[in-house]
This record gives structure tokens, sequence and C-alpha cells, in this order.
């Protein structure tokens, strides 16, 4: 059982959780739903022990679990007792294959070579990854990541699942399977979210919010409606015999992915939902279209005309997966200024994404990156935009007020995303990967 | 910190026992910098530049030189302006840019930074990094100075990769009529990224247990009977080829 009473101010003042108390009973689950910037990757860490370790700040109160206050305890020594699947996947990543990775906290158990080696079969059966051995993590696709870093958890198995945010980037298929997994272990889970998703709505469990600082009841939101008259423009960005290959380095020719994309067309004002499995392709796609990766073969036209990478990366917005990969300013003005928008337009756009100028990239939270990453390419007022997976740690209110302010931009937006319950709030055509190929 | 170094083969240098290996690179690297004559200048970098040929094939090869070559540049470059004294080689209006002696240091320099980046890239390149550490820990280096080496094996290319990508991303955010990518804020954010990226790495591996008493090794090394051949292979043939060239 957990039991956690916690109070944390970081060391610049900011009060994170002022007496946050919830409890977790033996194999219980709980959810904990709030907006970004309130406090939950803080919670993870808190309870890893990453923070205050590496962040500073003031820790008080306590985290018992069977009787042990785990505060008490170093972070090596929660290893068997806690662990967590972080939001940002990057950061967590140590080795140089999917194998090493799951092997080394195993390791650190002191567990057998037959144990290791069992355990090691039994996760990547249980998350697909049976023929991703030998690659190396680096290789793996964003929902590839996110099950190799739930299998390292599942082979670790602690008293204490942490899951921030980790059911974003998996495919709907990979989302049931989760829930199925968790409601089958015997273990505690600290379940982490911004919004709740259908495949959350399935784990009856009880649910709390983060209110300044505090723990308070759950009001679940009904799905928001999107209301946009489609205003399309005749430009149009298109795409016709696109093929897009990648190869497992590490593992030579064997693992390669191929994408085909027939045709593509997307207007100006207009709103596209592109769905498909984890490691289809969809990333590598919106890098050929965004300039970013150089086509195997086909050609990327605006209005008919073909384009090359280089300009396309002008005219074709593509906000990554990880928003941290397009920040590089220390503050949230800076960033801003560093677009050339006018000093009007970039006040507005404070108040339109909801961020201070002050803040300071390096420690706003994954949600709020995703506000200023939306909020430079607005300001830089590209005609085209691909949002991968960008309702990932975003409340639904925020995620469909940013895809709205764009398409009224006269934005021609693609949306990816897993979330199918979000996909049907959006208006416009859908597409979807199968067998390899983009219809 | 998760890189993707290691480039499958099946190549000779690719099966080469890795304690062998690890010899041959550590040998290799230290007579590099006991080489004198021009012979040996020319000669020790080319010796891994043909096994990264013959190993990796030619795009790898390329794109390994096309990482050191912005450095091998500048070396050339400015290096002979700092060392002016001796017999000058290139002299305008009684200013002396080039001298004997400064270009002979200068290609000692560059000679021996291509040969040790390539002999490196090509364990790296070549070897998984789990089998580095284990090749390491059969030398009795102690664990963590092992996962701490092949940690910084990974870091340098990583790095590149890493300035790679804030590249890309920059590219992306170019407002229009500004040509090429924006230098300064590029870097800027290499170094808050790399600096960053300490603590994020440290914190992930205290995470996963590095530190615990009880940790043991997996999958040890097994011995093999062509150890001892190619053990004396890394020794020998590095020796005699440096007695010839020095």
């Amino acid at each position: 059982m957990l039991n956690a009473d916690i109070t944390f101010s970081y060391s610049n003042g900011e009060n994170v959780f002022s007496h946050f108390c919830f409890s977790i009973p033996d194999g219980g689950k709980l959810k904990i739903i709030s907006d970004p910037g309130s406090g939950k990757t803080t919670l993870s860490k808190i309870l890893t022990g990453a923070v205050p370790s590496y962040s500073g700040g003031s820790l008080e109160g306590s985290a018992v679990i069977d009787g042990e206050n785990i505060f008490d305890l170093d972070i090596p020594s929660r290893l068997s007792l806690v662990g967590r699947v972080s939001q940002n996947t990057d950061e967590m990543l140590l080795f140089s294959s999917v194998e090493e990775e799951i092997a080394f906290p195993l390791c650190n158990l002191g567990l057998s070579d037959e144990e290791i080696e069992k355990r090691i079969d039994s996760v990547l059966s249980l998350f697909g990854l049976e023929g991703y051995r030998k690659v190396a993590s680096s290789e793996l696709s964003g929902g590839e990541k996110r099950r190799l870093m739930l299998a390292v958890l599942f082979a670790i198995n602690p008293e204490l699942y942490i899951l921030d945010e980790s059911f974003d980037e998996l495919s709907p298929e990979w989302r049931s399977r989760l829930v199925e997994l968790i409601k089958a272990s015997d273990r505690m889970f600290l379940i982490l979210g911004s919004h709740e998703t259908e495949e959350y709505g399935s784990l009856s469990c009880r649910t709390i919010s983060v209110d300044q600082g505090r723990a308070s009841e759950y009001r679940k939101k009904p799905l928001p409606l999107f209301s946009y008259i489609p205003q399309m423009f005749s430009s149009e960005l298109s795409a016709s015999g696109i093929s897009v290959s990648r190869m497992h380095r590490s593992l030579g020719n064997d693992n390669s992915f191929r994408l085909s994309v027939p045709s593509f067309s997307l207007k100006r004002g207009e709103c596209l939902v592109i769905t498909g499995g984890n490691g289809a392709g969809k990333s590598s796609f919106s890098r050929v279209l965004s300039g970013l990766l150089e086509e195997s073969g086909g050609s990327v036209m605006i209005d008919s005309k073909p384009v090359l990478p280089k300009e396309r990366r002008r005219r074709i917005a593509y906000l990554m997966q990880n928003p941290y990969e397009e920040l590089f300013l220390p503050t949230v003005k800076e960033e801003a200024e560093s677009t050339g928008a006018d000093s009007s337009m970039i006040d507005r756009a404070y108040n339109l994404f909801n961020l201070v100028p002050e803040w300071y990239t390096a420690e706003i939270s994954y949600g709020r990156a995703k506000m200023l990453q939306a909020m430079l390419f607005y300001l830089l007022e590209r005609p085209f935009a691909i949002f991968d997976e960008f309702d990932s740690a975003l409340p639904y209110e925020e995620s469909l007020s940013v895809i709205r302010m764009y398409l009224e931009a006269g934005c021609g937006v693609a949306v990816i995303t897993h979330d199918m319950a979000f996909a049907s709030i959006l208006p416009g055509r859908h597409m979807n990967i199968a067998d390899g190929v983009l219809l | 910190m998760n890189t993707s170094s290691y480039i499958y083969g099946e190549s000779f240098y690719h099966k080469y026992d890795i304690r062998a290996k690890l010899f041959f690179t550590f040998l290799y690297s230290i007579l590099v910098f006991f080489v004198r004559s021009w012979y040996g200048l020319i000669a020790f970098p080319l010796i891994p530049f043909a096994v990264f040929l013959v190993s990796l094939g030619g795009i790898e090869t390329w794109r390994a030189i096309k990482r050191i070559l912005p450095v091998i540049i500048l070396l050339f470059l400015f290096l002979p302006l700092q060392d002016r004294g001796g017999n000058p080689i290139v002299e305008i209006n009684g200013f002396v840019f080039v001298t004997g002696e400064g270009l002979y240091r200068v290609c000692r320099l560059a000679s021996r930074f291509i040969a040790l980046s390539l002999i490196l890239m090509l364990l790296i390149e070549t070897e998984r990094s789990e089998n580095i550490i284990r090749g390491l820990r059969f030398y009795r280096m102690p664990y963590n100075v092992a996962l701490l080496f092949s940690m910084i094996l990974r870091f340098i290319p990583y790095l590149g990769s890493m300035f790679d990508e804030i590249r890309a991303s920059m590219s992306l955010r170019l407002t229009e009529g500004k040509r090429g990518f924006p230098i300064m804020p590029s870097i800027t954010a290499f170094a808050v990224a790399s600096v960053r990226m300490i603590p994020d790495t440290a914190a992930a591996l205290e995470e996963r247990g590095f530190g615990r008493k009880e940790r043991r090794d997996y999958k040890g090394l097994k011995t093999s009977p062509k150890l001892f051949t190619e053990l004396f292979f890394s020794a020998i043939l590095p020796i005699i080829f440096f007695i010839v060239m020095r």
C-alpha cells in the first residue's frame, strides 16, 4: 500500500505541492488527470527520487510503501519499489540496444543470467518487440520507444508503477493492450494524464486531480465540440508516388520499414487526420513533407509545382512529437521574438496560447512546451502545418483551440494522432496507414 | 543519451574478438603519438581508413570523414599562422604565412587526430557498447569506469547527431528572406541541450538502479579459441608497422 503526503517547492520558490495527499491500496490503481504544468511529472520524479536530487527544491512529507518511507531511501535503492515511464522517453534511454536497455536495471537488481533472459523474453513478447532485441533504441519510432520503456518497467516489476502520459504515442491497439496488462497486474499503478482518454475510462479506479498543489476531486468533462466552418483556399500541398524507407543500421536490412504514399493532398484551410500503427512511418512521411528527410521516390508539390526540401522547410510547419527538439532559446519571449513577428502579434499570441513571456523554456512542462512550439509556428505564418501527436500531454480543449487558430488563419492542417476519440472530433478527411500504404 | 553508433556488419573487423579489438585500438592510439617521419604521418591514418572502408563501406567511411573534416580544415587554416618561425614556404609582402616547421607540426597534429578519430569510430561502429563494457571488464577495469568509458565513446557521435537535429529544427524556423541557418542560436541551443543532458542522464541511470551493491554482470565474454591468435596479431601488427614507419 502507498500512503503519500507531499509538500514540495522548487528552489526559485515556486510551490508545486502543499500537502498533496493520496493513497493506493495493494494492487490498486489511481489516476491523476490534470492540466499541463500542475506538477504530474514532478510528482513522478519525487517518488523515484530524481526530484529534488537533480533539480533542487524543498521536499517535506512522506511516501510510505509497505511501511517504508521511500523518501528515506536513495534513488537506486527505490528500484524494486517504484519505477516510472517518463513522458519524454528520449531522456530515459541510455544504451545502444533494446536488450541492454532492459537488462541494465535487472543486472542492478542482482538477478541471475537465466532470470534476466527470462524476463527480457517475456517483456519483449508482451510489448511486441521480439524482432527489435538487437536494434538500437534510437532507431525506434516514438511509439516503439514508449513500448520499450514500458517493457523496462514491467521487467523490473516494482511495487508501484508510474505511467506518466504513457498512453500517448501508443496506437489504439497497444493502448487497449496496456489497459489489459494494468488490469491483470497485482501491482499498484499511478496513471498520470492531461485528459481522460477512452482507454483510461475503461479502467475503473479512483481518479483525482491537482488543484493549487492539493488533491481535488476529478470532474470528468464531456468530449468538446469542434465548431469550424471550413474555408478552403485554392492553394494546395500535394505529393504523389512518395516512397519512404528506413533501415535499422544496428540490425542490417532485416527490420526496415517501407511506406508508400500513392497520392496526398492538403488544401489551405483544410483539416486532415492521419492515423496508423506505431512505426508505420507517419513521422517519416511528415519529415519528407516538411523537407527534413529526402524521399526515395516521388515528388512533393505546392500548387502543382515541385518544391525542393529546402523550400518546403519554409512553407510547411512540422510540430514534432517531442516539443523540446524545437525549442532553442532561454525564455518564451526570446523564442517568440526569434520568429520576426511584430510585437503586437507576439503579445496577442501569449494570450492565445496561455504563455508567460518570462518563463524559462527549460523549466516549462511538456504540455506548455507543446503550446510554445505551436505558438512559434503560428507566428511564422506557414501556409501548411503538420501536428505530430500534438494532443498528447494536452487537454482536448487546448489541442483543439490551437488547431482551430491555425485553420482560421488559413493554414492547411494535417493532424497525426493515435487517439480515436480526438480524431473523431476533428473535421475533414481521414487517412490511415495500413500495410505500408497511406490511403 | 541514446545514439545508434553501432552498424551491423559481417566484416572481419565486426567478427574480431572485442578483447583483441580493444587491445589493438589502445596500442594503435599510443603508437600514433610516437610517429615522426612523413611516411608514418601519412600511413598511420590510412590503416584505420582502409579497415573502415572494408568493414563499413564507402558511405559510412565518408560519413566518418565528414564528421572530422571541419576540425581538419580549421587545423590547416589557422595552425600554420600560429607557428611562423623557421623556413618560410608561403610569404606575401614580407608576411610569413606558412613555414616548413609549421606545416610539419600541423600535419603531425592532423595525422594523430585523423588516426585517433577513425580508430575510435571504428571501434564503436563495429561493436555494440555492451560488448565494449564486457571487453573493458576483461581487462579488470572497474564496472563504473567501463560504463563511463562506453558512454563517453557514444557521447561524441551523439553530440554530432544532436547538433544535426538542432540544425534541422532550426531550418524549419527560418523566416522568409533569411538564408543558411542561424549559427549562434544553434550553438546556444546545443550548449543548453548538452548541459541539460547531464542531470537527465544521471537521474535515469540512478532510477534504473545504478549504484546498487548487488549489481552483477550479464552475459560475460566466452573463451574463444581464436582469441590468442587475434591478440597476437593485435600486438604484433601495429608494432611492426610502427617500426617500419616511425
